[in-house]
Order: structure tokens, then sequence, then C-alpha cells
């Protein structure tokens, strides 16, 4: 039997060889970073006219970490190009009549897109945390290093995290067979449960808004920062809430596609 | 590896367009795949290749499903649709990916570049192929396992002679090394010259499964044509000796039933004058369209 080694080696060649990946990746990095250095600029460039309260509260960690929401975009494209590009072309058929088993090529794929996610993710939030901090201090703002573990920790969960929407784009791309509907799936995902905090009523943000997945993600990332609100959660179930939604769409997108006619 | 359906059978909603196909194809021939368009070729090729899945009956290779199967890439090399392997990669990168999902080395990859002339080119971006140049790099992917059984759905499709002659004596030379090698067509008279053996199936039925041979000496239209301008004598005697025949639009006779040499014999016998003595043979697609007279689907939302 095909070792499920080799499957990974060929899906991830299918991801990097194409040149659209490079180039989305790279876009990814430079518009999040140059996003959060504007940020930064902008909050230094107005720091003068802040008053003393607004001064005490200013966050640096979770304020250079904003920009990423830009670069969020680039890696959920290539996340659900994963699935829908090869339907597009019929290269799903050539994938699955190499390798049959389709548990596979699902898993294959859900953990090249998570390993180059993580990564990108990882540098890119380093990237714009490094930028920032570097603005903040120019201008005499406060300002945190990487050596402290606040700063530390969020980085590197805002890093890891940035994989959690691509894979649950890459689940979606296969669901749903279309590179449109499933962007827009993830979107919907994405910004429905803060929208739907602000018009349900309040019992929907005490009970069930934390476990909406980019509620989560958010509050292991930067919940337990100086100056957030409390969270709801132990970073612990906030982290197994993540992993169920990653698990159910990924469940969802097998249970579909080892029945479907390719 | 003999390929063996039993029943085979898919419908796509009300559409049926396999329906209780059973066959066996053997190693050692080339075994042609017959039919109009429409009439489940493709379906049952991609059932074979566990992509679709059968609403009843089954399909196995070697006694597997294709799904179950160790090493699929070293036991099937199939050519669907030419257009799947591409987009924007370059012929080499598709190849690459391929081999590493088959556990296929790289080596492989030049390899079959060389066999199917494409070396030159593998560095171009395989979207901006022709479709004879696409049909080759689709044939290279299949044969990167270097398979014991070949599943090519119309492999001469936009090949120029020399590409169909040369698909040709690759099907011809794999089948002489025992290998199972299966080809679809409608290019019926590329066909005879291709298979020694034919499945026919028009409407997902199967209609014959029979040598290329018999199959066009079965099929009626297989004549001899005889020009003489002693038609009417000759015509009796023909009669008697057991032909049945009819006249054709330019005064000749068809006469069917007997052989060249026969009628030939049969004028010099009784000194009758033969200007012209011509077997006919039934050509591959005549014998189809008699066949699958009321197999072909004329609608235009054909089946899949």
């Amino acid at each position: 039997m095909t070792p499920f080694p080799v499957t990974v080696r060929s899906e991830w060649t299918k991801l990097v060889a194409l040149r659209s990946t490079k180039i989305q990746l790279a876009l990814a990095v430079l518009l999040g970073v140059g996003m959060s250095a504007l940020l930064a600029w902008i909050l230094g460039m107005t720091y003068d006219d802040w008053d003393a309260s607004g001064r005490r509260d200013f966050e640096p960690i979770g304020a250079s970490l904003i920009g990423g929401i830009l670069s969020t975009i680039f890696l959920l494209v290539i996340g659900v190009k994963a699935a829908t590009g090869e339907y597009a072309s019929g290269m799903i058929r050539l994938t699955l009549t190499a390798s049959p088993r389709r548990r596979r090529v699902l898993g294959a794929k859900a953990i090249v897109v998570a390993a180059v996610m993580t990564v990108v993710g990882i540098l890119l939030t380093g990237a714009m945390f490094l930028v920032s901090q570097a603005i903040f201090a120019s201008y005499g703002m406060q300002s945190a290093s990487l050596l402290d573990g606040d700063a530390l920790r969020a980085v590197a969960a805002v890093g890891v995290l940035s994989a959690q929407f691509p894979v649950i784009a890459l689940a979606l791309g296969f669901l749903l067979r279309s590179t449109a509907g499933a962007i827009i799936g993830v979107f919907a995902l994405i910004l429905a449960p803060p929208f739907a905090g602000g018009v349900l009523p309040a019992w929907y943000a005490d009970h069930v808004a934390m476990y909406m997945p980019g509620a989560a993600s958010d509050a292991i990332a930067i919940g337990q920062l100086a100056g957030a609100t409390e969270p709801m959660l132990s970073p612990v179930a906030r982290a197994l809430v993540v992993a169920a939604w990653i698990a159910a769409f990924l469940g969802a997108a097998w249970a579909v596609f080892e029945r479907r006619d390719a | 590896m003999t390929i063996q359906a039993r029943g085979l059978t898919k419908h796509f909603g009300d559409c049926v367009a396999v329906d209780g196909l059973s066959f066996d194809i053997r190693p050692g021939v080339v075994t042609g795949f017959l039919g109009p368009n429409g009439s489940g070729k493709s379906t049952t090729m991609r059932l074979i290749l566990g992509l679709d899945h059968p609403t009843a009956g089954s399909v196995t290779l070697g006694g597997r499903p294709y799904r179950e199967l160790d090493a699929p890439m070293r036991e099937v090399g199939a050519l669907l649709d030419a257009r799947t392997l591409h987009g924007k990669r370059t012929a080499r990168q598709q190849l690459r990916w391929f081999a590493d999902a088959g556990g296929q080395p790289r080596t492989r990859v030049e390899e079959v570049l060389d066999d199917v002339g494409l070396a030159d080119v593998a560095g171009r971006r395989a979207g901006a192929f022709s479709l004879g140049m696409s049909q080759r790099l689709g044939i290279a992917a299949a044969l990167l396992g270097d398979p014991a059984t070949l599943l090519f759905d119309e492999p001469m499709n936009g090949l120029d002679p020399e590409g169909i002659r040369w698909v040709r004596t690759m099907l011809q030379r794999f089948a002489a090394e025992g290998r199972t090698v299966v080809v679809s067509s409608h290019l019926m008279h590329e066909m005879q010259e291709t298979a020694e053996h034919v499945l026919v199936i028009g409407r997902g039925r199967l209609i014959a499964d029979t040598s290329i041979a018999e199959f066009t000496q079965r099929a009626a239209g297989s004549h001899v044509r005889v020009v003489s301008p002693d038609a009417g004598e000759l015509g009796s005697l023909l009669e008697r000796a057991g032909g049945r025949l009819s006249a054709g639009e330019d005064g000749s006779l068809a006469v069917g039933g007997l052989s060249a040499p026969a009628v030939g014999d049969l004028a010099a016998e009784h000194g009758l004058r033969v200007h012209e003595l011509t077997p006919r043979r039934a050509s591959l697609e005549s014998a189809f369209m008699e066949l699958t007279e009321d197999g072909v689907e004329y609608r235009p939302q054909a089946v899949r």
C-alpha cells in the first residue's frame, strides 16, 4: 500500500509548485506587516493627543497584531483553492486514481495546508509584532519585547492559529466544490458570530458566543492580556473548541467526499 | 490482470448511464470499447477506476475493486480527459506531483517525458499545450507506474496521423507484453486497426463482446460487387448457388452470401463476362451503426 507520507508529499509538491501559492503567501506577509506598520504609525502620530487614561490602557501587543486581518484573506483563498482548484480543472480525478483512498487525500491536504499556514502565520505574526513595537518605541510609546511571556504567548498563539480558518476553508472547499461559495462560507463563519452577538439577546453572548470558532481562537491568543475583558473559557477549553470546529468541518468534508462521484 | 464487471449499473438521477454491464477484459490483447457519445463508455471507465460509485453491481481488477489496490499506479495507468492535467503548472511539475502521489521515483518523470516525445517542452505550461500535446502528456502520466493495465479513453483525439500511429503501435506493444489494454473510441476506423477484441455499448447496455473480425463479418453488408454485361444470366446462376442479390445504383450487382472467388468461378464455368469483381467487407462503422440503431441516444441532453 502506498504509504501516507507519499500522499502528503504529493500534496506538498502540488501546492508549492504553483506560482500563485507563493505570490499569495508573499502578499499575505507583505500586506499584514504593512498594515500593522501603518496602524502603528497612525497611533504614534496621534499619541500626543491621547488623554492619560488612553495612554494608560494602551496595550502594545494586541495593537501590533490587528493588521493580520488582511493576510487572513489570502490564506483562506489558498485553503479553499487546494480543494476547489482540483474540481475546476478535473485534476481531482487524477489525484484519486493515484490515491484512491479518499480519507488519506483529505488528510494529506489538511496537513499540508495546516503546516504551510502555521509556518507562514508564525513568520507573519513575528514580523508584525517586531515592526510595530519598533514604531511604538520610536514615538516614546509603551512597547513590548518578545522576551516578555505575554508577548511570546500571544505571538505564538496567533501564529499557530493562522492555520485554523484556512483548514476550515479547505473542508468547505470539498463540501461546496465552488471557490466563491467556499470563500463566502468561511467569511460568514468568521463574521456572523460577532454580528449575531450584536443583534441576538444577551443569552447568546453569555452562553453561545464563546464557542464560536473565531471567538475561541481570539480568546486563546489575546484574551489573557492585561486590559482584556475576563475570558469566559480557560485556555485549554478554548483550544478544544478550536479543535472541535476543525474536526467537525473536516469530518463533514470527509463524509461527503467519500461518497461522492469524482 | 482481468477486469471483470458484473451487473454494473450507474444512474445519475433518472438517467441510466450504465445498465447492467457484465464483461471480462483479458490481458494480452487490445480491447476496444466502442459506443457513440453518451453511450456510457466514460462512465464505465470512471466506475472501473473507483471515481464513480456504482448504483448496483461491481467491477474488479484482478478480483479487487480499484480502491483496494495496493499500488494503483503500478497496476493501472489511465488516460481520462486529456484536459484534466491542465493548469498553470508545467508539464514536468504536473508529472512530478503525480509521480509523488503514486510513490514513483522522480527519474520516471524524465523517462516518460522522453517516451512520449515531450522532453523538449517539459518546462512549458501545460495550459498552453495543443490537444495533441495534452494527449501525450496524459499518456505520459498513465505510463509513470509502468502499469500492468492501461485504460485509455479516446487517446487518439486531437492526434495527427503520425501520433495516431504512435498510440496504436504503443497499445499493441503493451498488449503483446501481456498487459491488459482497454481503449475507447468513436473513431471506429482506427479501432479496426488497433483493437483485436471489441466491447460495443449503446445506451449503457452491452451490445456485442466479440473479436473485431467476427464483429465485422457478422454484420450484414459484407458483399461482392459484380459488374457484368451478362448480369441477368449471371444473377440467376448466383441465386441458384445461394447468393442474395441486390442491384447497385450503377447497374452493378451486390452479391451477399458468396465469396468473390466463388462468384468468379461460377461465371467462368458458364463463360460469362465479368468486368469487375470486388469483395466489400462491411466496415466497423456500418456494423456498428446497424447494431446500435436502437442504442444511440439522439436527445441533446445525452447521458454523461
